[in-house]
């Protein structure tokens, strides 16, 4: 008999689930006819597997198979629609890349044509006007004059755009200052005030007071426009009678008149050259010495063009009603004291306007009057802005002093209120204001005031003195002070 | 799995029909609940179909599904062993008169006398199978009832085939010193073939 070897109990499971090859199943089998061990091992695992397989087979539940296939098919659709592609990490860039580059370029854009068009205003702001002389209070030491040369610079740089052909004025008187040429630098390259004619020292002391950087200016160039236009829109009461009179000689209404001037002031902006030098001095006599130093017509600035001139030679001039007046009212409103040492200028000046056409007198000096009223008011304003309020008062007075009518009138307000500001107390009443009271009695600034002046009187009723006694003496015009800006919105 | 990964949905059809009755038992007989199995069954195709990008045809669908399925199950039984459940010794519910959870699972297509020996013999055999350690009862269910190869039970539990093959013998003892306690034998299942 064939010895059955060693148990093959390993082999068993293998053999029971028919893993074993064909050749080891043989063995086995031959092993398990030979060895009851083993044998009796094969039918204990049988047993148990028959027995558990009893267990039915459960069926898989059908909920759940709908949706599974759903998306499954959802799935092979993406797949056929291929991978979505990755975000790498230059195209997540990319985007806000390209979003800051175009913010960019159009913020440096943008910065370039404000710039420019800036430029182009302040050059039609002062081709043609010639600077009037300050006040002495606006200077406390002459400086020497802006040398000509300068302008040219200046006008040189401002004015880009095509020659201009020569006016033909014939009446003007060279200014020599302004013809000679001079490389030298200005130190307020850009300022408003850098570029006033010789003349006019007040301009040159403002400038140099003025501490703000030169794009304030150039921003305020353009608001300049924008205030000059709505200024002359806002003049049109005021303006019509100046229309009313000048209709017989030449029905324009004042307003077109304006924008007229405005639109002239472009075009002298825009064009340039040696014929614009030639000009130059004309322009000056034309538009009279009496307007502030936006640029004095240097030999980059435009002469008038024909137009204009031939009109006012045609027109017989009437005596300019709203520059008349604002003439009086200039030397009437201000004291005389502080422009003193002015006058002599501006007589000269003012002998140079006589020579000049009057009918471009006349609107050139309308537009002067605005122009000095707006940069005076503007300097005015920051200085206020600032705290610098002696200097707020001392533009105020000068702007004031151009002003006519209604504008007039809202500068007198404000310096009122400037006024009360500096001086709180009610003795006497100042200056602005008692001027402004006659014209607009109901103004806020003169509330302001009167409600001070009731607050001091009822410290000083019997009641209230009774209390005022408790309390120390001090605090007796502070709290009403305290009291009446509080009230005030002070 | 390969067309369906390259975009053939009826390829993910005929897989799940294919294999999901054996792999749903497999679930319910190793966790013993079956709405935790038809849950269990429902996350396992979902699993196969948000992992088919990943599959790479080493080891045959059938290893892969069954992988994804024991995992699903032994974090089941995790989650379980953390809660108070239900066993299959517990009552069903007040309308089943106490009767106990394997006894209420149905039993297919069977004749009456068949279905009342199966009513009788399936709990036991239920239990006795619960009765295993998981690890041993998991190698049994898949090699007895899925047909999954001892080499491949080594790749779906993650442990060498010879370990597979020992918890299977420790499973098939164990099972029959159970039924042998249950005092189910050989002659009792031979009445039950009789029956039916």
């Amino acid at each position: 008999m064939k010895q059955p070897g060693p148990h093959i109990e390993d082999k068993l499971l293998d053999f029971t689930y028919g893993e074993l090859a064909a050749a080891d199943a043989q063995d086995v089998e031959a092993h398990l006819k030979g060895c009851p061990a083993c044998q009796g091992a094969l039918e204990a695992i049988e047993g148990v597997r028959r027995v558990m397989a009893r267990l039915p087979v459960e069926s898989a539940p059908d909920n759940g198979l709908e949706s599974l296939m759903g998306y499954a098919e959802q799935a092979a659709r993406w797949v056929q629609a291929g991978p979505a592609p990755k975000s790498t990490w230059w195209r997540r860039w990319v985007i806000p890349a390209a979003g800051l580059s175009a913010a960019a370029i159009v913020a440096v854009v943008s910065m370039q044509v404000s710039k420019s068009s800036g430029q182009i205003d302040l050059a039609s702001k002062s081709a043609p006007v010639a600077a009037p002389a300050p006040r002495q209070e606006m200077g406390e030491t002459e400086s020497a004059p802006l040398p000509a040369n300068e302008l040219q610079g200046l006008a040189g740089k401002r004015l880009t755009a095509a020659p201009e052909p020569p006016a033909p004025v014939a009446k003007a008187e060279p200014v020599p200052a302004m013809r000679e040429p001079d490389s030298r630098p200005s130190p307020n390259d850009g300022d408003l005030f850098d570029i006033a004619p010789k003349g006019y020292k007040g301009a040159e002391k403002l400038a140099k007071r003025d501490d703000a950087p030169k794009a304030a200016h150039r921003r305020r160039a353009q608001d300049f426009k924008d205030e000059e236009e709505q200024q002359l829109a806002m003049r049109g009461g005021a303006g019509q009678d100046f229309a009313q009179k000048e209709s017989a000689d030449k029905p324009v209404p004042f307003q077109h008149l304006a924008k007229d001037e405005v639109a002239k002031d472009d075009q002298f902006a825009s064009r340039s050259g040696d014929a614009a030098a030639k000009s130059a001095p004309a322009k000056v006599v034309e538009h009279g010495v009496g307007s502030f130093g936006l640029g004095g017509a240097g030999p980059g600035r435009q002469a008038p063009s024909e137009k204009p001139v031939a009109v006012a030679s045609a027109a017989p001039p009437p005596p300019p009603a709203a520059s008349a007046p604002a003439a009086s009212r200039y030397q009437s409103a201000t004291p005389a004291a502080p422009v003193a040492d002015l006058s002599a200028e501006r007589e000269e000046d003012e002998v140079e306007v006589a020579r000049a056409a009057p009918e471009a007198k006349k609107k050139a000096g309308l537009k002067q009057e605005v122009d000095r009223v707006e940069v005076f008011t503007r300097q005015a304003r920051e200085a206020e802005r600032t705290g610098d309020y002696g200097r707020a008062t001392a533009y105020l007075k000068e702007a004031v002093a151009a002003a006519t009518g209604e504008r007039r009138t809202d500068l007198l307000e404000e310096w009122c209120g400037i006024a009360l500001k500096v001086d709180p107390s009610t003795e006497t009443e100042p200056e602005p204001c008692a001027q402004l009271r006659p014209y607009r009695p109901g103004s806020a600034s003169l509330q302001i005031l009167a409600r001070r002046k009731r607050a001091v009187l009822d410290m000083e009723s019997p009641a209230q003195m009774d209390k005022a006694k408790a309390s120390p003496p001090t605090a007796k015009p502070a709290a009403a002070d305290k009291a009446a800006n509080t009230q005030n919105g002070l | 799995m390969l067309a369906f990964r390259s975009g053939d949905a009826r390829a993910f059809d005929a897989l799940v029909r294919r294999h999901r009755t054996p792999v749903f038992n497999f679930i319910l007989r190793y966790t013993g609940h079956r709405a935790r199995a038809e849950d269990l069954l429902q996350e396992t195709w979902l699993k196969a179909v948000r992992g088919a990008h990943d599959y790479e045809p080493k080891a045959r669908f059938t290893t892969w599904v069954y992988t994804i399925a024991r995992n699903l199950c032994v974090d089941s039984a995790r989650k379980e062993s953390y809660r108070q459940t239900e066993s299959l010794d517990a009552p069903a519910g007040a309308e089943d008169d106490g009767r106990m959870l394997a006894e209420v699972l149905p039993d297919g297509n069977a004749s009456p006398d068949r279905a009342a020996h199966n009513s009788r013999l399936r709990p036991l055999l239920e239990r006795a199978l619960k009765g295993l350690p998981e690890e041993q009862r998991e190698v049994f269910i898949l090699r007895e009832y899925s047909g999954i190869a001892f080499k491949d039970i080594a790749v779906v539990t993650g442990v060498p085939e010879n370990t597979v093959k020992s918890r299977m013998r420790y499973a098939l003892d164990g099972l029959r010193k159970r039924l042998q306690e249950l005092g189910v034998d050989g002659d009792m299942v031979e009445e039950g073939r009789a029956a039916g």
